[in-house]
C-alpha cells in the first residue's frame, strides 16, 4: 500500500491535481480490469515482459554500483585501491572533516535560496504565461532557452558575462554604483558575490523544468472557478491563494523534489564557474563529491558524502510530501 | 495573480501591460547568454578584449567558426555527440514505452514494487553511482567508448522517461482501447495500432527531455571519456577552458555550433514538447 501510494501517485501527479471526470473514468475502468480473473497469469507474463527490461537495465547500470558505493564507503581507498576497512569513519569525517564544515553550511544556503528562487521563478512565469496574452508562445520559447543549453556553457557564458576583463556586466554595475565607466568589480572574487553568482546562475538554467510543469498544472483548472470568484469579489492575488495555489500543490511537490535533487547533485556549474573559490565559498556538496574522487583521489569518503547526499534526498522528498499532501484531492 | 481569461474589462489593460513587461525582461535574461555568446564567436580575436565591451560586433567575422571546424576535434566531437545521443534516445524511448503502458494498463503481480524501485532511481544523485561506475566500466574494458555513454545515459533516463510516457498514456481514454480488442485485435496488437499513435505528443516530450540531457551531460562524459574516440560535444567544448585562460573566441564558434542540434529539436517539435509534457491538460 505504502510504496504503490508513493509510486502512483508520484506518476500521476501531473495528470490530476484536479480529478478531471475523464481521469475519473480512466481511473475507475483501471480499477475494474485490474480485478483478478482468468488470464491473470497471462497478464503477469505480458507486464514483466513490457515492464522488465527496463527495470533490468536500470538495476544493472545503476544499482550494481549504488551497492558498491555503500561498500566502498566503509573503506580508505587510494583511488581504485581499498586500502583499510575502516567502518563508518567516513561517515563521521563528511560531518567533522577539515573544510566539511563549511562546505556543508555553504550547500545548505546553496539549497535553501536556489530552491526559493527556482520555485518562485517558475511559478510566476507560468502564471503569467497563462494568461492568454497575444504573442505569448513566442515567450514562452524563449523563456525556455536556458533549459537547452548545456550546464558547461550556461556557467561559461554568465562567468564571461560577469567578468571584469571582458564582460558588460561589471561595466554596468560600477556604472550604476559609481557614477564612472570602466567597470572592475569582479563580482566571482567575494565569497558572496561567488555564491550570489552561483545560485543565480543555477536558477537561470533550471526554472524552465519547473515553469512548464507549473503551467501545465494551472491549465487543469477549470476557469469556471475563476469566474465565480471574481464574481464574488476576489481579486487577482486572493484567486491566486485560494484557486490557484491549492490546485497545484501535487506539482509544487514534484517540483520542489525535483528541484532539490537537482541542486543538491550540481557540479558541473559550480565547477565550471568558481572550481569551488574563492577559499570554498561555492563549494556545494555536488561538487564536492566529484572533488573528493577525481582530483583527492579519496573516492571512499566521496562515496561516503554521496550516500548521505542520498539519504538527504529522500528525507526531504518524505518531508515535502508530508507537509504539503492534502488527502482530500 | 490568475486574472480570468480572456477578460475584456477595461482596468485589466494596465494589467496586460504589467505582464509582457514582466515577460519580456525575464526572456532578456533568459536569452541573455545565448545571445552574448553569439556575438562574441563573431568577434575577431583582437575586438573581444575590447573596452568598453560592443554590444553589437562592428567587424562581424566568422574566423572563429573557420578555426573551430577546420582545425580542432569539434567535428568528431558533435558526430558522436550525434550517435550517442540518438542512440540512447531510441533505446530509451523503446524501453520506457513498453514499461509504461504495462504500468498504467497492466495489473501483474510485483507492478506497483517495480514501478516504485523504477522511480525511485529518479531520486538518485547522479554522484552516488559515478565512483563504482568508473570502476566497473573499467573492469570490463569500457572506459572511453561511445558504448558506455550509451548504455549509462539510456539507464538514467529511462526513469524519467517512463514518468513522462505514464502520465500521458494514462489520458489515452481506456474505451478506445477496449473497443479494439472487443474486435479482435491482441493486446499487443491494441498496443501498437491504437495506443502507440496517439502517444506521440507524449514520445515527443520524452524524446526532447532525454535529448536535450544526454547532449549537454557533461560530468559523466567528461569523467568516463579520455579521448575525442567517444568523447561527445559536451566534453570537447572544455578543451577551450585551458591553463592559460578561456579562448573565448573559440569557445563561443564551438558553443553556437554545439546549440544548433538541440535548439533545432526544440523549436520543430516545441508544441509537442509542450503538449507532451501537459499530458492533454486543457483538454
Amino acid at each position: 500500500m505504502g510504496t504503490s501510494d508513493i509510486g502512483e501517485k508520484a506518476a500521476g501527479t501531473v495528470v490530476a491535481d484536479r480529478a478531471s471526470p475523464q481521469a475519473e473514468a480512466a481511473g475507475e475502468s483501471l480499477r475494474t480490469h485490474s480485478r483478478r480473473r482468468p488470464g491473470a497469469g497471462r497478464t503477469t507474463v505480458l507486464g514483466w515482459s513490457l515492464l522488465g527490461p527496463s527495470l533490468v537495465w536500470v538495476a544493472l547500470v545503476s544499482f550494481v554500483p549504488i551497492g558498491a558505493a555503500l561498500d566502498l564507503s566503509l573503506y580508505k581507498t587510494n583511488f581504485i585501491t581499498k586500502v583499510d576497512f575502516v567502518g563508518l569513519k567516513n561517515y563521521r569525517d563528511v560531518f567533522t572533516g577539515p573544510g566539511n564544515i563549511k562546505m556543508l553550511v555553504v550547500s545548505g544556503i546553496f539549497l535553501g535560496c536556489s530552491l526559493i528562487l527556482a520555485v518562485g521563478v517558475s511559478l510566476v512565469l507560468a502564471v503569467l504565461l497563462d494568461m492568454k496574452l497575444a504573442g505569448i508562445t513566442g515567450f514562452r520559447t524563449l523563456l525556455m532557452i536556458p533549459w537547452v543549453t548545456s550546464g558547461l556553457l550556461a556557467g561559461l557564458l554568465w562567468k564571461w558575462v560577469v567578468s571584469p576583463l571582458v564582460g558588460p556586466v561589471p561595466y554596468i554595475l560600477s556604472d550604476i554604483t559609481s557614477g564612472s565607466p570602466g567597470g572592475n568589480v569582479d563580482l566571482l572574487s567575494t565569497q558572496t558575490g561567488a555564491l550570489a553568482v552561483l545560485i543565480f546562475v543555477v536558477v537561470w538554467k533550471l526554472y524552465p523544468f519547473g515553469m512548464v510543469l507549473f503551467l501545465a498544472s494551472i491549465r487543469t483548472i477549470p476557469r469556471e472557478l475563476f469566474e465565480a470568484a471574481r464574481v464574488d469579489g476576489a481579486g487577482p492575488l486572493s484567486q491566486f491563494r485560494y484557486i490557484t495555489l491549492p490546485a497545484i500543490k501535487n506539482t509544487l511537490i514534484i517540483v520542489s523534489v525535483f528541484f532539490t535533487i537537482m541542486f543538491l547533485t550540481m557540479a558541473e556549474v559550480p565547477l565550471v564557474i568558481t572550481g569551488g573559490g574563492p577559499s570554498g565559498a561555492t563549494n556545494v556538496v555536488g561538487l564536492d563529491i566529484y572533488h573528493e574522487a577525481f582530483q583527492v583521489l579519496d573516492t571512499g569518503g566521496a562515496a561516503a558524502l554521496a550516500v548521505v547526499v542520498f539519504l538527504v534526498n529522500i528525507v526531504l522528498g518524505i518531508v515535502y510530501i508530508r507537509s504539503l499532501r492534502s488527502d482530500d484531492i | 495573480m490568475s486574472i480570468p481569461r480572456g477578460s475584456d474589462r477595461a482596468g485589466s489593460w494596465l494589467a496586460k501591460s504589467v505582464c509582457y513587461v514582466a515577460l519580456a525582461m525575464a526572456s532578456i535574461v533568459a536569452c541573455f547568454p545565448v545571445y552574448w555568446g553569439l556575438i562574441t564567436s563573431l568577434k575577431s580575436n583582437v575586438s573581444l578584449l575590447h573596452l568598453p565591451p560592443q554590444w553589437l560586433p562592428t567587424a562581424p567575422t566568422l574566423e572563429n567558426f573557420r578555426y573551430v571546424w577546420d582545425q580542432t576535434s569539434l567535428r568528431t566531437n558533435i558526430v558522436n555527440s550525434c550517435m550517442i545521443t540518438i542512440i540512447t534516445c531510441a533505446i530509451t524511448l523503446l524501453l520506457a514505452f513498453h514499461g509504461a503502458y504495462a504500468s498504467v494498463r497492466l495489473n501483474f503481480r510485483g507492478k506497483s514494487f517495480g514501478l516504485f524501485i523504477l522511480l525511485m532511481t529518479i531520486m538518485v544523485p547522479l554522484m552516488v553511482t559515478l565512483v563504482p561506475q568508473y570502476l566497473l566500466a573499467a573492469d570490463f574494458g569500457l572506459i572511453n567508448t561511445k558504448e558506455l555513454l550509451i548504455i549509462v545515459f539510456t539507464a538514467w533516463q529511462i526513469p524519467l522517461a517512463t514518468w513522462i510516457l505514464r502520465a500521458h498514456i494514462s489520458r489515452i481514454p481506456v474505451e478506445i482501447e477496449d473497443s479494439s480488442r472487443v474486435d479482435g485485435c491482441s493486446r499487443l496488437g491494441t498496443l501498437y495500432r491504437i495506443v502507440l499513435p496517439l502517444s506521440w505528443p507524449g514520445i515527443s516530450a520524452a524524446a526532447i527531455v532525454v535529448f536535450v540531457w544526454v547532449w549537454n551531460e557533461f560530468i559523466l562524459s567528461i569523467t568516463l571519456t579520455t579521448s575525442d574516440v567517444s568523447r561527445p560535444v559536451s566534453a570537447g567544448l572544455y578543451q577551450f577552458v585551458t591553463e592559460t585562460g578561456v579562448q573565448w573566441g573559440s569557445l563561443s564558434a564551438g558553443a553556437m555550433i554545439a546549440l544548433v542540434p538541440p535548439v533545432i529539436l526544440f523549436l520543430v517539435l516545441q508544441r509537442r514538447f509542450v503538449e507532451g509534457l501537459s499530458a492533454g491538460a486543457g483538454k
